[in-house]
């Protein structure tokens, strides 16, 4: 069963917990990361990493993870949960686009703004967490750039330099 | 249609000094799972294959213990050793029941260079499950590949008393041969021989789902804080996509997919100049394999040659 983890700030409580109940009846198996309740004066960093990191760590166990998040601002929470590493997180408006992040790019977590009409704001959830990545060398190649920069600060692999004591003689 | 004895690769198993190290990399990080363990030695199956393991790791100074290959029956194992008695290879033991994890009747012997070979059939076989999209670990086994310090020697051993074949090669611009890959079935190579400065392990490659779980399962990989030392591309010779990474002990292992299927009547077998980028990148994207690349897995001096390993 797909996971889903959901976190929203104040400004995306009351569409957090809607987008909550319609997972649940929708037979997802829901995390919900807080806030427990509406607290007007929290910041959004704090969830969109904590949705970042569950996703992620889930992902390379194998398990089958997305993250939703709602907060004030959809970009500002975009920008933030970008920071974890393996993270993949994006903002859209339309199902059409929900699918096309995760076709190209293989998405993790999608961020929508906590003013979105409710049932948009659900067909795009649904749309991206049951849309595939497109099987094309191509698109796996271009993610496994960014990761490789992302974790090692290169991009076309890399070689590390020998002291020449290490150096093989070839015998021709 | 030639009538090869050997059906497939089943297995690679290594002798590490790190060997707690390695094995938890391996079930913890690469996604293999521990089917069976004793006191330094532990059996791992891919969970996609069907093998009853696809690497067994022993705690011992480091070397390469055995190459594992399948054979389709009883009298085809007699009938190989029978090949191989008749052209003087030098067995380590007889056609016999293996005690090993799996079972089966099988048999060892020493490659031309030392490496010890394994046949067997009749083992225990382990109930394969699809891998889910998305899932970052690997089917199985994919290829073997030795470094050799007299390349053409070691390959023509295989072709002669195994009946591999030459899939396709690379050569340096002035014709001389760098590396064969070989096939023993269907799939482009089960094993390949590279030129090396001392015959060791070059890799080990593991094959993913597809494109998107080999891209995951590369991911993950990063994240651990393994070194990626050649990659992300595309080989011409085989056509599969490629990540190289080092493990533990400082083996070249890779996670693959889509290597390309042969037909074996009608495969003309290339040789790929080297010095042509697409040669080894289809995409032009992974750096250019350079000494310093190639030198990466070299490995170690296999300390394993013209010994066999303990069990």
């Amino acid at each position: 069963m797909t996971r889903i983890h959901i976190a929203a700030d104040h400004g995306g409580y009351e569409l957090g917990r809607a987008l909550e109940a319609r997972a649940v009846s929708g037979g997802f198996d829901v995390v919900w990361h807080g806030a427990d309740e509406i607290d007007a004066g929290d910041d959004y960093p704090a969830y969109a990493v904590r949705v970042g990191q569950v996703v992620v760590t889930d992902q390379d166990a194998g398990i089958d993870a997305f993250g939703v998040l709602v907060v004030d601002e959809a970009m500002a929470g975009v920008v933030a949960a970008n920071k974890v590493n393996g993270a993949r997180a994006v903002t859209t408006t339309s199902p059409r686009a929900a699918m096309a992040a995760r076709a190209v790019v293989d998405a993790n977590v999608l961020v929508l703004d906590g003013i979105a009409y409710e049932e948009s704001a659900w067909l795009n959830v649904y749309a991206f967490v049951t849309a595939s990545m497109e099987q094309t060398v191509e698109r796996g190649r271009q993610i496994l750039q960014i990761e490789e920069f992302e974790n090692a600060g290169t991009i076309e692999g890399w070689a590390v330099q020998l002291e020449p004591e290490q150096i093989a003689v070839r015998h021709e | 249609m030639t009538e090869r004895l050997v059906s497939h690769l089943r297995y690679g198993a290594l002798a590490v000094p790190n060997f707690e190290q390695e094995r938890d990399f391996f079930v913890k990080h690469w996604g293999l799972t521990e089917v069976e363990a004793s006191d330094g030695l532990s059996y791992l199956a891919a969970e996609g294959s069907t093998e009853p393991f696809i690497l067994r790791l022993r705690r011992d100074d480091k070397r390469v213990d055995l190459a594992g290959f399948g054979v389709a029956t009883r009298a085809n194992v007699d009938a190989l050793a029978a090949k191989l008695h008749a052209e003087d290879v030098q067995f380590v033991h007889e056609p016999q029941a293996l005690t090993g994890f799996g079972g089966g009747y099988g048999f060892r012997v020493f490659d031309g260079d030392g490496r010890v070979l394994e046949f067997a059939t009749g083992y225990q076989t382990r109930e394969a499950r699809k891998i889910r999209e998305r899932e970052p670990i690997p089917v199985k086994l994919s290829h073997m590949v030795f470094n050799s310090q007299d390349l053409n020697t070691t390959a023509q051993w295989y072709v002669d008393h195994l009946d591999f074949t030459i899939s396709d090669s690379l050569v340096r611009p002035d014709g001389v041969d760098m590396m064969h890959f070989m096939r023993c079935n269907a799939n482009h190579h089960s094993i390949a021989i590279a030129v090396g400065p001392h015959h060791s392990l070059h890799h080990l490659s593991f094959e993913m789902r597809g494109i998107e779980e080999w891209m995951r399962g590369a991911g993950k990989i990063l994240r651990a804080g393994t070194r990626m030392i050649w990659g992300p591309g595309r080989h011409n010779a085989g056509d599969n996509t490629f990540a190289y990474f080092l493990d533990p002990a400082g083996n070249t292992i890779e996670y693959t997919t889509e290597l390309a299927m042969v037909d074996d009547d009608s495969w003309v077998a290339n040789r790929h100049d080297i010095s042509h980028l697409s040669t080894q990148d289809q995409w032009g994207t992974a750096q250019e394999m350079s000494e310093l690349v190639a030198r990466e897995s070299f490995n170690d001096i296999d300390k394993g040659l013209f010994v066999a390993p303990p069990v």
